[in-house]
């Protein structure tokens, strides 16, 4: 494997913020979920309101969003260099682009039609769930099918 | 010397009484003076609030303080004592101690651990302070109840979560928005709770309000009080599309906002959480509101269900605070030993020194008289002030100390 083109480089890096940014907005679409509930069964709890968790999401969004978009790009250049292709039917390459997908028409829902609450933050914990699946139950399928062969 | 607390409050006096005895700001001041006159003690202090009017005297007369601060509330008020005289509590040295450090920390207050009553008791403070009417004593002694309540209020729980309606609602909506900066609220019919409320909520910084009420003149008027906006009453559904809080307390015998009311706007508002405070009784809101997706509605049960909850919250944390009192009670009082110690031990240095003084006069330079007389008395106390450290050890140098100014008629040496 071409470890030493740049775009490898590139493309971990930025792979890795932008899960990690993920991350955290999973997080706190949950935290946002509890906080709701509570609140609709008339609990008090400790912790940031509504519109600080929604808030920190959104950022957490808006950084992971473009840093993906790079990581992506800088895959596809990757791979192109390493096999010749776009593209490969692979569990990480797949989990990205759908990732991608999702995130995009997220960020589009609120900072463009400014759409709030319950709804988008169920979309984006959700949305990071599959990824999760994805990821992980395509790992496994894969490593079956290695070992299968 | 005797620390004395005398005074009223809402538990011991009823309202009609208590109004007519408290002090305004600026009768503080003349009113300190004239106790000052009338209760022999050497330092005092004043505090009156809505709900207590009590004071704090350092004295040797315990036993009289009652009687003359009963008889300055009647001048002063001109009233008669007969009216109030049996509302009135006493306590002497560590109850009154006790007493102050309880006041101060919310513990004796009407509303369980409220935190205006410390800011109060500062302002009074700060009033006898400057008259010159606080000594050692009760510098030190409200010096000591200021950090008591700092400690209680940091260490216990007793001043968390809201336990009155509107604070309650205050403390949902920033639940919802975080700290409150300019969201909108529309009130939906007046009256006395919903304006308490909407104060909360603009001292707490909600922004623009609207007020719609069945009749329009009624609006303005509650308008023009918060400097809000009268709506008619036909237009508040189309006002719900950019208001963040409502407040609703009509007079209906039906729901005024129905589930289909509030649906429709949430499409309006793009989904932006929507906060419904139902008030009145029967129900503004159709309790099916709350099923839909980011809104809450809270009714007076929801808010009492709160407030009741954190009531309990506080009262579970009442022991914790009288532990942290207990333990300063015993600290101040390790001081005020000491200092009393110290006292009765100089006067008794400074009579020693007067009667040798007189018998040295004459027949001795002055540079000889001044050795002889530290060198006597130097001899004469070292064995009490020995035998005191040790009594001191195990707490029992008070009745050494009283006996020493009784038996040499110390009193006479205070200044």
């Amino acid at each position: 494997m071409n470890t030493e083109s740049p775009y490898f480089w590139i493309h971990i890096v930025a792979a890795a913020i932008a899960y990690f940014s993920f991350t955290f907005a999973f997080i706190a679409g949950l935290l946002y979920l509890y906080q709701d509930w509570q609140l609709k069964h008339r609990r008090l709890t400790k912790g940031p309101s509504l519109e600080t968790i929604e808030k920190i999401m959104f950022r957490a969004l808006l950084v992971g969003l473009p840093v993906l978009t790079v990581a992506l790009v800088s895959g596809f250049i990757w791979l192109k260099w390493e096999f010749g292709t776009f593209w490969l039917w692979n569990s990480k390459v797949m989990a990205s682009v759908f990732a991608w997908v999702v995130y995009t028409a997220l960020f589009y829902f609120h900072y463009v039609s400014n759409i709030h609450g319950r709804k988008v933050v169920i979309l984006c914990v959700f949305a990071f769930s599959l990824i999760l699946v994805i990821f992980l139950g395509m790992s496994l399928f894969e490593a079956q099918i290695r070992a299968y062969r | 010397m005797h620390i004395v607390n005398v005074g009223l409050n809402h538990k011991t006096c009823p309202i009609e009484t208590r109004e007519r005895l408290v002090f305004s700001k600026a009768g503080q001041r003349e009113a300190l003076e004239i106790i000052r006159g009338k209760i022999r003690g050497s330092e005092w202090f004043l505090l009156s609030t809505c709900n207590r009017v009590e004071a704090y005297f350092v004295t040797h007369e315990p036993e009289r303080v009652r009687e003359d601060f009963e008889q300055f509330l009647s001048e002063f008020h001109r009233i008669d004592s007969k009216g109030f005289r049996h509302h009135l509590y006493h306590y002497e040295n560590e109850e009154a101690v006790r007493h102050l450090f309880r006041v101060i920390c919310g513990l004796d207050s009407l509303v369980l651990g409220e935190n205006e009553i410390h800011g109060q008791i500062k302002e009074s403070f700060g009033v006898a302070s400057q008259a010159g009417m606080l000594g050692p004593v009760l510098g030190r002694l409200f010096e000591r109840a200021f950090q008591v309540s700092k400690k209680v209020r940091t260490d216990t729980k007793i001043n968390e979560g809201a336990v009155s309606i509107p604070s309650v609602a205050v403390e949902l909506a920033e639940k919802i928005f975080g700290r409150l900066h300019g969201e909108k609220v529309l009130v939906l019919g007046t009256g006395d709770m919903s304006e308490l409320t909407l104060k909360h909520l603009v001292t707490s910084g909600a922004g623009a309000i609207l007020v719609a009420n069945r009749t329009y003149e009624r609006a303005q008027s509650l308008a023009k009080e918060f400097n809000a906006e009268a709506v008619h009453f036909d237009e508040w559904l189309e006002r719900l599309k950019t208001v963040d809080i409502v407040i609703t307390s009509t007079a209906a015998p039906h729901p005024v906002v129905t589930y289909h009311d509030v649906d429709s706007v949430m499409k309006f508002r793009r989904h932006k959480p929507l906060f419904l405070i139902d008030i009145a009784v029967p129900r503004d809101v159709e309790a099916r509101v709350s099923e839909i997706d980011d809104v809450y509605l809270y009714n007076i049960d929801d808010l009492k269900v709160v407030a009741d909850a954190n009531l309990k919250e506080r009262k579970n944390e009442i022991e914790a605070c009288e532990k942290v009192i207990d333990e300063k009670i015993a600290e101040f009082f390790k001081w005020m030993n000491g200092l009393e110690s110290s006292e009765i031990i100089n006067r008794l240095r400074e009579y020693l020194d007067f009667c040798l003084a007189e018998e040295l006069k004459n027949g001795f330079p002055e540079a000889e008289a001044q050795k002889i007389r530290d060198r006597v008395r130097s001899k004469i106390m070292h064995a009490p002030l020995e035998t005191l450290k040790e009594a001191a050890k195990n707490g029992g140098a008070h009745r050494y100390l009283e006996a020493l100014e009784a038996l040499f008629d110390l009193e006479k040496m205070r200044r």
